[in-house]
């Protein structure tokens, strides 16, 4: 509610601006960088839509802990290698198409859950520090991940396709071919406009997410978990069993972050075992920061803003590198640069705000 | 009643020194016990071990001020990395050789160290209470910042451009010629299979003996006093965000100083993602070593360094030696990360 | 008693949730999975093989298949529909149409059609058999090594 509050209250120009300032300078770049691009609108706006399709999902699943007060969930990883691990099986099966996704999903549901459970108990344990934890919670998972797939797979666990498995008899290839899914939801219900083909039937899993999440604020749960993100003393007062509910938020984040690699998958058609799921957590996290989200707020239009202007970044920066300097590595470099900036920045004011906040509570007590 | 407190002891003994200490330890003396087992030669072990402890020590070692000061783990020594790596580039473009290069590259890395870590000293300060993972970020954003940087700044010198173009640095840059193995080679014991880099554990000795000294001065002490209790040390007139930025310039500055000694070791420069993943093993190898996230000693950098890279060296050969395969960085990767994890779920910690 | 009552109802509603996505699941693997079916023109006991047969599954594009050849149709999911064209002695277009119905555990499956086209009214075991797939020994080391690099990811985002 804190961000319903805040906003009825009248707010200088400057407050505005530095309360905006990551999205403001995403406009800016973009502004400045779609001319010297020289991508035509047709091809931006198809590379928009497709990247909206796969990404939304992804970014939508970090709203929920948010909302329990456990800041920006970098343990989403944990999902996104859940949903590998179940496209890995499910391609072994020779299992395709929509069939093939949503088996996927279902298979990755109790590898999500029980991760999710182990990571928020683990953030329990780490209250006020729940993101440096998450982050990693995610590279030591990431270690156990690798355990699993690299030597487990074919030797203990059975994967029977010599396409997948390492000549050496165990463990699964550094790409994972998902020809027998690529786009199959995309092209579900084809539809073009000016050139660009849209994915219909991801963003209806999208919407239908979007309404799940409205939905859930206003659940029994949902409503407890604000009390949680406001305050966990207030909250435990009030009788709700704060752990609990705190690791139900990760729960539910990280099965919709399974998800959501699997829809992003399915999109990209190869599965790159040993790094897709590696950088998923910060990509979607900057895009989230980038929409004007703050670590204890955000909302559904933050998503949807944000991955826009990040991805719109993200497609023009290497060319922009090139016609500027002559070198696409450089742009490359840069919208790296501009991820990690932008979480750093991101953080950073989200800091300096809580502490003047503290400062003016005090103040006033 | 006797057994009663002797597992009292035992059980208070254990949680002192840490469950996944014992672990890792136990780990490490079984590797050297089944090591002639899987043909691997003990003393070659002990070598690989120490040529990484004094590869690493000082990066570790860049940890204790920050910790002091009640910064937290400073998972921002990317930055005090990158300040290295512009000593030790500008040390080659200008052409220095053998011991003083070695000098030289400490020499240009210290202006940026100071003024980069004191940059990033006042933005801690803005912070309180978040530092870790801004730090972590501001360590990545200034390695992908440098990533440009690297491309675009005036490097001419030719073993270090790129050929065909003649501008941007190259990813791995050779010291040979300049201060490779200056500190490796000095008084570099031998005796069979045994070889004991000397100079530049000697180094590290006189690092580590300046900062026992330096923390023991008045300002050392003020320093530990805004860490344990910063109401007390502002009370009795210490300015307690001049000593967190003093406390972040110390550990930027050596976060330099470890590259470089890194580097004289390794044998290569590596720039652009090369100082990305720097951060974690230092930090996990002082938590190894007892540390937690605001208490550090300087037995901790040695202890935690020793139990770190003995692991890292004995694991792949005895794993290979023994089982014909390699899981040895799927256990640098759980044990380092685990190591951190422990750390910041402690309960003695959950306060800060 | 209230609560006794309330968490019993929840339970078995978490456990007919559970089942019935384990259903969804098994369902999806059935309608899901690929088979290979290779349509096999040679000799089959004492049926010689057709100078040439279109063959058709579940109204695709005809595949011809000559004399002695051997082709292969990949489908997915259990139940289709066959479609068999062919000329017989009297230089008469004939067709069969059966309906398929394959095992789940099978990956490969062979499809003897000179048995089918001599026997059309035969149970399906007789034609459409298990057939053991050669392991298709991978020489090349192409992705056999390993990238675990976290930073590897930035490129291919």
């Amino acid at each position: 509610m804190r961000g319903e509050s805040s906003m009825n209250v009248k707010k200088s120009p400057k407050e505005l601006l530095i309360n905006n300032l990551v999205p403001i300078l995403f406009i800016l770049i973009c502004a400045f960088g779609i001319p010297l691009s020289g991508y035509s609108g047709s091809y931006l706006l198809n590379e928009i839509l497709s990247r909206l399709g796969r990404n939304s999902f992804l970014v939508l699943s970090l709203l929920i802990p948010v909302m329990a007060g456990m800041g920006m969930n970098f343990g989403m990883t944990l999902g996104a290698m859940a949903g590998q691990i179940a496209l890995i099986l499910v391609t072994d099966w020779n299992v395709v198409g929509i069939p093939a996704m949503v088996l996927a999903a279902l298979i990755s549901m109790p590898v999500s859950v029980f991760l999710g459970w182990l990571c928020g108990n683990i953030l329990n344990r780490a209250k006020g520090r729940e993101m440096v934890t998450g982050y990693i919670i995610s590279f030591f998972m990431n270690g156990v991940y690798q355990l699993v797939v690299l030597y487990m797979m074919g030797s203990i666990i059975p994967i029977s396709s010599s396409a997948l498995v390492l000549p050496r008899g165990y463990g699964i290839r550094n790409t994972v071919n998902l020809e027998g899914m690529r786009k199959s939801l995309d092209n579900l219900i084809p539809l073009n406009i000016f050139g660009a083909s849209v994915p219909v039937a991801t963003f209806i899993l999208v919407a239908i997410f979007c309404l799940i999440i409205i939905w859930f604020r206003r659940t029994k749960l949902g409503q407890d978990m604000r009390a949680v993100g406001q305050d966990m003393e207030v909250a435990r007062q009030a009788g709700i069993k704060v752990e609990r509910t705190r690791v139900l938020s990760i729960i539910i984040s990280t099965v919709f972050a399974g998800f959501g690699m699997i829809i992003y998958l399915q999109n990209i058609g190869t599965l790159n075992t040993y790094n897709s799921h590696s950088q998923i957590g910060m990509f979607s996290i900057a895009a989230l920061l980038v929409g004007g989200a703050s670590v204890d707020k955000a909302n559904i239009r933050n998503v949807f803003i944000g991955i826009i202007l990040f991805h719109l970044m993200f497609t023009i920066a290497p060319t922009v590198g090139r016609n500027l300097i002559g070198e696409a590595q450089l742009g490359e470099y840069f919208r790296v640069f501009v991820s990690y900036g932008v979480i750093t920045l991101a953080l950073v004011l989200y800091e300096v705000r809580k502490r003047r906040e503290q400062r003016k509570a005090l103040e006033e007590a | 009643m006797d057994t009663a407190v002797i597992k009292e002891k035992a059980s208070q003994a254990l949680k002192s020194f840490g469950l996944p200490r014992l672990i890792i330890t136990l780990f490490l003396l079984l590797l050297f016990i089944i090591a002639p087992l899987a043909n691997v030669n003990i003393a070659s072990g002990v070598s690989d071990m120490l040529t990484r402890f004094g590869m690493n020590s000082i990066l570790v070692l860049a940890m204790v001020p920050m910790v002091h000061s009640g910064c937290g783990l400073n998972f921002g020594i990317p930055l005090g990395i990158i300040s290295g790596l512009l000593g030790a580039t500008m040390t080659i473009e200008f052409g220095f050789t053998g011991f003083p290069s070695f000098l030289m590259a400490i020499l240009f890395a210290t202006p940026f160290a100071i003024i980069l870590g004191a940059g990033y000293g006042l933005l801690l300060n803005k912070v309180k209470g978040g530092e870790m993972m801004i730090a972590t970020y501001v360590g990545f954003s200034s390695v992908a910042f440098m990533c440009i940087m690297w491309l675009l700044l005036p490097y001419d010198n030719p073993t270090m451009v790129w050929g065909y173009a003649g501008t941007g640095l190259r990813t791995t840059i050779s010291v040979e010629g300049a201060y490779l193995g200056v500190l490796d080679d000095f008084l570099r014991i031998e005796i069979g299979h045994l070889a004991i880099p000397t100079g530049t554990i000697l180094f590290f000795a006189l690092l580590a003996l300046l900062m026992w000294l330096f923390l023991r001065t008045k300002t050392g002490t003020a320093m530990t006093a805004v860490g344990s209790n910063p109401v007390f040390a502002t009370a009795s007139g210490v300015s307690v965000d001049r000593m967190r930025t003093l406390s972040v310039i110390i550990s930027t500055w050596l976060g330099a100083v470890g590259i470089i000694v890194y580097e004289q070791s390794f044998g290569f420069i590596q720039l652009y993602m090369g100082p990305f993943n720097m951060a974690m093993p230092a930090v996990s190898a002082i938590l190894l070593g007892g540390a937690s996230v605001n208490k550090a000693s300087i037995a901790n950098v040695v202890i935690g360094t020793l139990l770190f890279q003995g692991i890292l060296t004995m694991t792949p050969s005895v794993m290979n030696g023994l089982i014909q395969m390699d899981i040895s960085e799927v256990i640098r990767i759980i044990v380092s990360n685990g190591m951190i994890l422990y750390a910041l779920t402690r309960k003695q910690e959950a306060s800060r | 008693m209230v609560l006794d009552f309330y968490k019993k109802r929840s339970f078995w509603i978490r456990v007919a949730v559970i089942a019935l996505l384990i259903a969804l699941g098994v369902w999806m693997f059935f309608i899901g999975k690929q088979h290979t079916i290779l349509l096999d023109n040679n000799r089959s006991g004492d049926y010689r093989p057709l100078d040439e047969v279109a063959v058709s599954i579940d109204g695709s594009e005809p595949l011809d298949i000559w004399s002695r050849m051997r082709d292969q149709m990949i489908v997915t999911g259990q139940g289709h529909t066959l479609t068999v064209t062919y000329v017989d002695d009297n230089w008469q277009e004939q067709t069969i149409t059966r309906e398929l119905d394959i095992p789940v555990g099978e990956v490969y499956m062979l499809l003897s059609l000179p048995y089918l086209i001599n026997n059309p009214d035969s149970p399906q075991e007789e034609w459409l058999t298990h057939f053991e797939s050669q392991a298709v020994a991978v020489t090349s080391d192409e992705g056999s090594d390993i990238v675990t690099d976290e930073t590897a990811a930035f490129s291919s985002f």
